[in-house]
Formats: structure tokens, sequence, C-alpha cells
């Protein structure tokens, strides 16, 4: 009786031990590469963009990486870019002629990586209907711009003459043929004086990028494929305006 | 057709009832051994200490009942034909055991109930336990098979893969939404001194209880002494307690409270010193009861909790209060219940209660009230309930009742003078359940089968929960179990049930966007007397989730179940194990859990926070022997913990994410963290040693003890989280334990 007690027991024991035993589910982190453009779609433009990579958390970092090999394609052209060390950044060799709605592919290879391939949409054109050049706008005013086709997200400063620049973002209506911008509310904690509105409007990617949180989310992949970071474009306008504080 | 045959058969026979007490206090005594000498006729008392033997064959008899730490009582009575025959016993606590055998409780309910899972502490059980500052009686059920306790300081309940809010927690019938909240959540609401028992189910919990999906905490606080008036005072390192019981006019009352006192003496401190050093921080609790019997078939009872914690502070620049913060969330209770035996088969308990948990935050800014902001969340439970018992005969024990509950939840966020949220959720639950305990087979095979009905008047829904319990002896001391049962629980919690530190729950009602969660347990078990005092359960488990509501990531409280919680299913599967021995001077036990515990987002399967593969504790407590000089006769309680790592995102790597800086007006960077899977990597192993020792003493002649607790003896460091230091290249990793040292707390018991 006893013996067959102990046997039970034995069993029950090698049982909890056998269906117990899991296999690790972690897997060695792989360093990838961090890609950060943003291309402004204007003529004669030099591309800036930086390389850098992600880091294990027990290894040292590095401001960039300058041996990877930098590739913009364009729907006329492909230019390597070079690595300029004063900025820590591939700069095109030339001014680069950067069209709205055209599709432009970077590749960035560097050994021991994986190749990144990032792609984005130039945005359309648009213009700023309102406010024209130094009329005066108060905060209940709106902006209205006319639609930028593959943008999805508007972005901009008001920029005082001190150079002082307040952001503001803005999703247009889908159903509405203008963008209607209404004066951020926290310009009321600004003054009365003349600005400079630069209004961006952007591509898909940009807004990914502008909606990412560094400290609640993970991966950014704004247009990137084979790493993380971002590869996003732009067209801009400004228009120079006098704010009055009400 | 069976119930009438039966009937008829129980026909021209008589039988026996009545109360067992402790003759001492008054106490019920639940399960305590009743039978009839020299025959095979014999019951026990049920938790409310009644009993009931049936089809007696009309003669005279000695009835004796029994009952472990009491000198057995013997009597004869004659029993007539259909006629029952009241007996309410007194039963003396002995002084010295005497070498017969007696049956524990416990014991007895393993002949008697058809339940798994269950286990019962007793006021000494939940005191021997070492505890941090004090004894508690959350710190003690996690030492049980089943239970988990996320980190050393952990005091709240998962239990077999559920979450805390899982759990449905009465005190003396009144819910409680929060029982986890004093002192930021490392002690329970439940005064250890006023506490009798303490029931937990682990699963697989009968039809009389319901709306949790994991299990049930039912705490009966002490019914008072209705022969004497005593008392207990302690002072610990950081409560005191008093209390206080006594006789009252046909009844018995009890009252306790315990404060924290810190504030207090550091206020002394600074008034003596002239200084302005200040704790604006304390937590007091109260339990009440009074008990009135106007005849030994009525009995009335109205118990009160109420309890809170507080944090007020002013700043003053000047002479004036520039700023004020204050601070407080507690529970507060009230019951009133009348059990009334209407005829010796057949008695019932009607319940009012009322239950409120309730957070409130109010800064004032006395220069400019523009900056003022007040904060409250609060849940309101209305309860109307009747439970009835009826023994139709030696067979059946039938159960039935019904439950109305009127739950209102309140959150209300004020900011710069303007109301920002003010919302309220309300609605009526109504509850039927309907229960057979049926012996097939007297002494071999049971069968208890229930069924309860749920309805919620807001969203017009119901759920129906058949719960079946089967046990078959296959031999005196060995019983096979098994229990199925769906449940279903109309109440969330908004906050993530995964958070290492927690202070209080924000629940909210499932609207209409979300099925309501449902739990469906299987439980097999088997559990074996080797003698009355020693015990083994061992209980594989399985149990399924579905439409589980999870809190999204990032969410702010104070919003709705729709926007704020999305749909999980899952399971917990596992094997609890747990034996128990008692001997004259010691007892101990020891309790396993292995547990998978998954949820599923989608396709996705994952382990929750709280999944603790292996859990192991070993209890050891023993009197002190009399060749020990300083510490003879006193008692030593040992716990020895083991469990394997919880799961948690590991951080594997960091990116520049770079970024327009508009305050600075220029482009900067800030390192982002590329989290592993949330369950790909476990924490280390976690154990430690605890021991309580005690030791009776005289106090200007009251009796009295001394104790000293000591968590963590051999310094063990227990990783409860990571951080990183990223002012080092590479981030520098740093791992946190909650016991850094060993921590000693000591004080002094009092009885009057």
């Amino acid at each position: 009786m006893q013996k067959t007690r102990r046997n039970a027991i034995i069993i029950v024991v090698l049982i909890i031990i056998f269906i117990s035993c899991e296999k690790p589910l972690f897997e060695e982190y792989e360093p990838e590469l961090n890609i950060f453009c943003l291309l402004e779609c204007v003529p004669f433009h030099y591309i800036t963009v930086i390389v850098d990579q992600t880091y294990r958390m027990d290894e040292p970092s590095n401001e960039y990486i300058d041996d990877a090999l930098v590739i913009l394609s364009g729907p006329n052209s492909v230019d390597t870019l070079q690595f300029i060390p004063g900025d820590s950044a591939y700069h095109s060799p030339y001014p680069l002629l950067f069209q709205p709605e055209k599709t432009y592919q970077l590749t960035v290879i560097k050994e021991g990586f994986d190749t990144v391939i990032a792609q984005t949409k130039t945005p359309g054109n648009f213009n700023i209907v309102y406010p024209q050049r130094l009329d005066t706008l108060t905060i209940s005013d709106t902006i209205i711009l006319t639609k930028s086709s593959g943008a999805p997200y508007y972005h901009g400063y008001f920029t005082d003459e001190n150079d002082y620049k307040i952001p503001f973002w803005y999703v247009p209506d889908t159903l509405d043929t203008l963008v209607r911008i209404p004066i951020p509310f926290y310009l009321t904690f600004a003054h009365s004086g003349y600005y400079r509105i630069e209004i961006l409007a952007c591509d898909e990617n940009y807004y990914q990028y502008s909606q990412f949180k560094p400290e609640q989310d993970s991966v950014l992949q704004a247009g990137i494929t084979g790493g993380v970071g971002v590869f996003a474009s732009y067209q801009t306008r400004a228009v120079y305006v006098y704010f009055v504080l009400e | 057709m069976i119930f009438i045959s039966l009937l008829l058969l129980a026909y021209d026979y008589g039988s026996v009832s009545g109360f067992v007490t402790d003759a001492s206090n008054g106490e019920k005594l639940a399960y305590a051994n009743v039978y009839l000498e020299n025959t095979d006729m014999g019951s026990a008392t049920n938790d409310k200490g009644y009993y009931i033997i049936h089809n007696i064959t009309p003669d005279t008899y000695s009835i004796i009942f029994s009952y472990i730490g009491y000198e057995s009582a013997k009597m004869g009575i004659s029993i007539k034909e259909n006629h029952n025959t009241v007996i309410n016993i007194e039963m003396n606590p002995s002084l010295i055991e005497l070498e017969e055998i007696k049956v524990s409780a416990e014991r007895t309910r393993f002949e008697q109930e058809v339940e798994v899972s269950h286990i019962t502490f007793t006021p000494r059980e939940i005191k021997s336990v070492p505890g941090l500052f004090e004894n508690d009686l959350i710190k003690t059920l996690q030492l049980m098979p089943g239970v988990v306790a996320m980190h050393d300081l952990s005091n709240k309940l998962y239990v077999r893969g559920g979450s805390p809010d899982e759990n449905l927690v009465l005190l003396d019938g009144i819910t409680i939404y929060n029982p986890s909240t004093h002192l930021f959540g490392l002690f329970s609401t439940f005064n250890p001194d006023a506490v009798s028992n303490a029931e937990l189910y682990a699963g697989g919990f009968p039809a009389m209880y319901g709306d949790r999906l994991s299990s049930v905490l039912a705490v009966t606080t002490k019914e008072g002494n209705s022969k004497k008036y005593t008392g207990e005072a302690s002072i610990g390192l950081i409560t005191s307690k008093l209390m206080i019981e006594g006789p009252i006019p046909k009844g018995s009352f009890l009252i306790s409270g315990r404060r924290t006192y810190f504030d207090a003496l550091v206020w002394a401190y600074s008034e003596i010193k002239n200084d302005t050093l200040s704790l604006p921080y304390y937590f007091y609790d109260g339990i009440a009861k009074i008990n009135f019997n106007p005849s030994p078939e009525n009995r009335f009872t109205i118990a009160g909790i109420a309890g809170s914690d507080i944090i007020s502070f002013e700043e003053s620049f000047t002479n004036e209060t520039e700023e004020k913060v204050d601070l407080k969330w507690g529970n507060r209770g009230i019951s009133l219940r009348w059990r009334r035996v209407f005829s010796p088969q057949f008695y019932g308990e009607i319940l009012g209660a009322w239950s409120n948990f309730l957070t409130h935050f109010q800064y004032e800014d006395f220069s400019d009230s523009t900056n003022n902001l007040h904060i409250y969340e609060e849940i309101i439970d209305y309860t109307g309930k009747c439970d009835f018992n009826y023994f139709l005969n030696d067979r059946h024990t039938l159960a039935c009742g019904i439950d109305a509950k009127q739950l209102e939840i309140g959150y209300n966020l004020d900011v710069v003078e303007q109301n920002i949220i003010d919302q309220e959720q309300k609605t009526h639950l109504f509850t039927a359940y309907v229960q057979d305990k049926w012996s097939l087979i007297p002494n071999i095979l049971s069968v208890q089968a229930g069924l309860r009905t749920l309805y919620d008047n807001t969203y017009k829904r119901s759920c129906l929960n058949p719960r079946i319990g089967i046990k078959y002896h296959v031999k005196p001391n060995t019983a096979l179990n098994l229990a199925w049962g769906k449940y279903n629980q109309f109440l969330v919690t908004i906050n993530s049930q995964e958070s290492y530190f927690s202070i209080f729950d924000f629940w909210r009602l499932v609207d209409s966007t979300h099925n309501i969660p449902s739990s469906y347990h299987l439980i097999a078990g088997l559990e074996q007397w080797f003698d009355n005092n020693t015990r083994l359960t061992i209980e594989p488990y399985y149990k399924k989730y579905y439409d589980l509501l999870v809190p999204k990531e990032n969410e702010m409280f104070f919003s709705t179940p729709s926007e704020s919680l999305k749909v999980a299913n899952g399971y917990s599967t596992g094997l609890d194990i747990f034996f128990k021995k008692s001997f004259e001077n010691s007892f101990g036990w020891i309790s396993y859990s292995l547990c998978f515990t998954k949820r599923k987002e989608g396709e996705h399967y994952y382990s929750p926070r709280y999944d603790r593969r292996h859990n192991l504790n070993i209890v050891f407590g023993f009197t002190i022997p009399e060749y020990i000089p300083l510490f003879k006769n006193g008692t030593l309680n040992l716990r020895w913990y083991f469990a394997t790592g919880l799961p948690y995102a590991e951080d594997l790597a960091r990116y520049r994410y770079r970024y327009y800086d508009s305050i600075e007006q220029n482009w900067d960077y800030e390192w982002v963290v590329i989290h592993g899977p949330r369950d790909a990597h476990r924490l280390p192993l976690s154990h430690r040693l605890d021991f309580h020792l005690e030791k009776d003493m005289r106090i200007f002649g009251l009796k009295g003890s001394w104790y000293i607790d000591v968590m963590n003896i051999y310094n063990h460091d227990n990783i409860a989280f990571y951080t990183l230091d990223y002012d080092e290249d590479p981030p520098k990793k740093i791992a946190y334990s909650l016991l850094p040292i060993p921590i000693p707390s000591f004080g002094i018991n009092l009885r009057f």
C-alpha cells in the first residue's frame, strides 16, 4: 500500500514537471536600421537622410551610421546620396527636382543589417485661400486651403517676429472640398503682431510619424520596411498675416 | 413525485433539531458533530450552527454533541412519532484535551457537503500567519492553493488565473467592492480581530453565489459574546486596535476598530519641537454588529463596516492657507439580517444591505480658484435578498433564494470650476436560484445541482447559470469530486488588473455594446483524509472565459466600458494540491498550485501578468517546548514561499525618435524603447521565509501576548520589476525588490 502511494506521488510529481516545462518564448533581438527623412516636395532640393540603428539594451549607441549605401529613386532618376560629416546625414550631391504626386523610394544598405526599402508619395499641390498676405486674423478665424491630393493631414507653424514657432495640426473633413483649419485656441496665449503661417500638406507617412507617441508606442515604421523610422513627404505654403488678440 | 415519495417515507418518524453554540460566548459552532449514541444516525451543524436529524424511530436515545476543542455533551432525549424535538445546546470549551476521538469541522464538512475548492479559515489560522506589520486575512488566503500574489506586498487575490475583480467578496452579506485598499493596497478592510471565519471558494461555487467569474470570499464577523463583556486591544507597529463585545438583553454586540497612529505621533513630535513636520496620511476602519434574539426561532442581526484612508494637507505660505489637498477612499456598508426557523426543516434569512465605495479627490487653490480640481468616483449597492433552506429529509436539502440589487456608479470631474464629466450608471439586477443537495446513496454518492438566473433590468438581458457537483465517497476517508458550472458577471473594472500597484478598482456596468462576460468551471478533485486531522486534496481544473473585458492600453479613467475596454477570451487550467495536518501542539500545511493562464485577443494568445506557473507555500506552526526557557509555551509559526516568475515585457532595444521641439525651437530626439512580447520573459524565482513568534504574558493583571513577525528572514531579493537608467550608455538595468531587507514588526495584544 505504501509502495503504491509512493509511486503515485512520484507519478504526480513527474507529470507536473513534464507539463510545466516550457520553451522560453523570447528570441534574441536583431538590431535594425533607423531612417529619418522628411522630404519637402519642392524643385531643386537637397534631400537629407539620417541613418541610424536600433541598439540592444546592452550595447552602447552611436550618433549615426556613416558607411551605408543610400539610394534615392524617383520617377526619372536614381541617385546615390553621400554622407556629409558636418551634419551627420546623407545628402544628394546636387539639388534634386521633387514633383508632386510622385512616388520616391529610398533604399538603405548596410552590412550586418536588413536592407531598408522606404517609399513615399508626395502630396499634390495646394493653395492658401484665406488669409491672404497681411490680412488681419483673430482667434475666431479659420484658415482655408484648397485640398492637396494624397494629404490626409496638415501641419503648420505660426512664427512670430522673434522666430518663435507655435505648431498646430489638423486632420481635414474628408467630405469638404476645402480644408478649414480653425486658429488654434492656444494662440490666445500668444500676442498680437505679425506672424508667418507655414502650412505643410503631409502624406500618410508623415501623419503616421506625427501620431507616434515615443513614450507609449514601440515601433515606428512610417513608410519603412526592413527597419524603423520615417520616410515622409510634404508640400509647404506660407503667408504673412497680422494676428490680433481680442 | 420523488419528493412526495420521500415525504411519505418520512412519515411515522420523529426528528431532533436545534442550534449548537459556544457556552463561553454564544458564538455558533459550525460543523459540530451530532449523533445518537449506539445508532448510525447523525448529522452536523451547518454554517449557521443549525442541525437536524431526520427519520428517527420513536424511542429514547442519548444524543451526543462533539466538537474539537470543546467538551462533548451528552443528554437523553425521547423521540415521538411525527414530532420534532428541539435541543439547543451550549458546548463548553475544553481546558484539557481528552483522549477521545473528535472530528474537526473540516472533516465533518467533508462528510456532509458536496463542494470543491472550498477552504474555511478561523481567526486562529489568520492570526498565526506571519504578516507585514500585522496579520491580514487576504495575506493568509494567499497561502492557499490556487491563490497567487503578484509580489511580496500584494494584497490582491488572483484565484486560479482569475483577476481580483472576478472575486465576489462579502462581509456579513455586504458586497465589498475594494477589499484591499488600506495603506495604498497593503492591508485589507477586514480587521482580523472581528472575523469569526472566512470561506473561500476558489471555483465551482454553488448557486447561492454569483455575479463573479472566479471565486467567492465570504467573511463572517463574530457574533459578539452573549455571556459576558470581554475585549481585546492591541498595539502594533502601524495600527492600534480595540474590540469590545458583550451581552445585551436577548442578544449580543461587538464593536471593533483600528487606526494608524503615525500621523498622531508625528503631530505630537512637531508640537513638542515646534516643528512643521507632518504626516498627512492615516487610515481607520470599524466593524460593529448587534444580535437580537427575541426567541430561539428568530434572530435579527445588524452589521456595519466603515473605513477610510485619508490624505489631507495644506500649504501655507503666509499665515493663510494657500492650497489644500484632500484625498480619501474607503468602504462603507451596513446589513440587516433576519434569520427565522419557520419549522425544524425550514429556515430562512432575509437580508437588506447597503454597500458603498467612494473615492474623492479635491484640490483647492485659495489664491486662484481656476486651478481647483474635484474628482469623485463612487459605487453604491443596495441589496435585498432572501435565502431559504428546507431539510426535506435525510436525502434532500433544498435551498432557494431571490436577490434584487440596485447598482449606482457615479464618476465626476470638475476642472477650473467647470464640470467636465458627470456620468452615472444605474441598473437593477434580479437573481433567483434553486438548489438541491441529494444524497443518492447515503454516505457514498451525493449530488448538488443548482440553477441560478440573472436579469439586468437596464439592458434587458438575462443569463442562466446551471451548476452541478458530485461527490463520490470511494471509501469513508476518500472522496472524488466533480463540479461544473457557468458563471456570469455584470460588473467590470476599467483599470488594469495586471497593474503591479493599484489601490482600488473603478467599476462599471457592462453596457449594451458588450456581451456579458462568462466563465465555465470544470473541476475534478480527490479528497483524502488519512486520519481525522490530516487532509490531502488534489484538484485539477479547467476554466474557460468568454467575452472578458480588459482595458485598452493607455486609456484614462472616467471612461465608459465601450470607450476603454476591449474583448478577450481565455482560459486557465492547472492543478492545486493541499496537504494539511494538525498535531496536538503543532499544525501545518503545504499548498501547491500549478496554473496556466492565457488570454486571447483576436487570434493571439498571451499570458497575463499574473500568470504564475508554480506557487508553493509551506506553513508550520508549533508550541515552543518547555525546555526553551525564554519562549516556552509560546508559538512559533513559519512560512516558506516559493514561486516561479511572472511574465513581463522585456525592453529589447532602443532607437532615436527625431522631432521638432517647439519649446526649445530645434530638432531633438528621444529614445523609443522596443518592448518584447508582453509575456516572453519571466522574472526570476521568488522565495522567502517569514516567521511569527507569539508568547503569552500578563500586563497589569490582564492576559495578553506579545509577538514578533519578520518577513524575508534570509533576505532574498524577490525581483518585482526592472527599470532602465538612460543616463548611462548602454542603459543600466536596475532590479527592484519590495522587501529589500528583512522587515520586522512587533506588537502587544491584551484580552480583558
